[in-house]
């Protein structure tokens, strides 16, 4: 059996190949198929981060179209109406009852919304600090008839300010009862996005 | 006349003309005003351009913001996607402090600190989202970059933990997440606000001390600072195009 005087040439062409295939191969399992080579990343982590689960639904989760503004919780809706008169009508429901996910999930209720009455609550935002700004009503011994009738910073705050309407005192809080349902609706005004 | 040589010269000059003009073609042809007449929009601008605002005037400290993170982003203890700091200046230094990250709110600080105080604030921090990102820059991987929203992100499934992003970082805004071993940063809650919501945290700010908008609604209220023009970014000197506007930043601030 003759051997081809070029079979060297041959083997090196086999090897060169298999080198050619192999890399090619190797390099389209390492690229994500959804690779973008002009910018240089994955396009499919933008659809995968979308899904991320959110926690907090925000304002418009707990009024609009949502249970607590609907005639069949009635009282809710009250509740709402008060909340949209009050001087912490800018405020996120969240901030105090907690995340909406702990509350609602799959359109159900699924425990309680939080309800804390502490002072600590309060003290969070309205502690006298020295590094806030000076116009954020900041509690104080000395001011807003606190002097008047000796309120130390032990004494429950909600004994007379209502959470949802503080400058309103809570003396006359069966007043306000009779009052007529506002209209105001009660939104977030840090902006609006819609991507 | 004409020698072999002197023609052979000039069918070279030729063929180097027609070869010079074919490649400056291949050359422009992406470029805008080509795309523009061939009607390539290709690299059309993207609908949306997102900024963040911070106001250091109105920033109370309760901590809110760096709840509402945690919460929404499932953060691991001890570690922050943003943050609170409180800086009182005195005439013998600047103090800052974060007691985890601001999460609960602040105490008051030292009766002698406080009398010494000429000056005292708090500042929030978060992802600056930056425009030429210096963490994109350095992923050996690509598993971060800078979507066309202006959303820095982190591909999780691509990320190898190597944490160079967080080294290149001039602003601490990046750490390795401690569970998942892998590159985190605030991600201006893509997730959220892909679905038309806020970010958490500016949704929860009790004073509007977060603002987050599209730049190229000129009614969005990110578009009207931006226009006021009195804001400012924090390390302009790094260059990297932040996309947070601060208000009321002083210079003592790093």
């Amino acid at each position: 059996m003759n051997i081809s005087p070029r079979s060297h040439i041959y083997r090196l062409i086999v090897l060169l190949v298999i080198v050619v295939v192999g890399f090619v191969a190797v390099r389209g399992l390492a690229i994500p198929s959804s690779w973008d080579s002009e910018n240089f990343y994955r396009l499919d982590s933008l659809e995968e981060l979308k899904l991320q689960p959110m926690h907090l639904g925000g304002n418009e989760s707990c009024g609009g179209a949502s249970c607590h503004d609907q005639e069949r919780v009635a009282k809710h809706k009250t509740q709402l109406a008060t909340v949209g008169r009050g001087s912490h009508k800018g405020l996120a429901c969240e901030n105090c009852h907690g995340p909406l996910s702990a509350h609602v999930s799959d359109d159900k209720k699924v425990a309680s919304a939080v309800i804390d009455r502490e002072n600590k609550l309060c003290l969070n935002c309205h502690a006298q600090l020295v590094s806030r700004p000076k116009d954020f009503p900041q509690f104080d011994t000395e001011a807003n008839g606190h002097w008047y009738f000796d309120v130390e910073i032990t004494k429950p705050c909600l004994d007379c300010h209502s959470p949802h309407n503080p400058r309103q005192m809570a003396a006359k809080k069966d007043k306000s009862k009779k009052q007529p349902k506002a209209t105001s609706e009660q939104t977030s005004t840090n902006g609006e996005v819609q991507l | 006349m004409t020698s072999p040589s002197s023609n052979a010269r000039r069918v070279f000059l030729q063929k180097l003309l027609a070869g010079s003009a074919a490649a400056g073609l291949f050359m422009v042809y992406r470029h805008p005003v080509v795309a523009a007449l061939t009607g390539d929009d290709g690299d059309k601008a993207p609908d949306h351009d997102f900024a963040f605002v911070v106001d250091i005037n109105r920033c109370i400290g309760c901590g809110q913001c760096v709840r509402a993170c945690n919460v929404e982003n499932n953060v691991p203890e001890g570690q922050f996607r943003t943050w609170i700091e409180r800086y009182v200046v005195t005439p013998s230094g600047v103090h800052i402090d974060s007691p985890q990250g601001g999460m609960n709110g602040f105490d008051e600080v030292d009766e002698s600190l406080a009398e010494e105080a000429l000056n005292t604030f708090f500042v929030p921090k978060l992802c600056n989202h930056c425009a030429e990102a210096p963490c994109i820059q350095v992923c050996p991987v690509g598993a971060t970059y800078r979507s066309p929203e202006g959303f820095v992100l982190v591909d999780s499934e691509h990320c190898i933990g190597c944490s160079y992003c967080v080294q290149a970082c001039p602003y601490g805004v990046r750490f390795i997440n401690h569970e998942k071993r892998i590159a985190d940063k605030c991600t201006w809650c893509y997730h959220r606000v892909s679905k038309g919501k806020l970010p958490a945290c500016v949704t929860v700010c009790p004073t509007q001390a977060r603002l987050f908008g599209d730049l190229n609604d000129p009614n969005s209220a990110v578009a009207k600072v931006r226009q006021a023009d009195n804001w400012d970014v924090l390390k302009p000197e790094a260059h990297t195009e932040s996309m947070c506007l601060y208000l009321g930043l002083q210079r003592v601030v790093v």
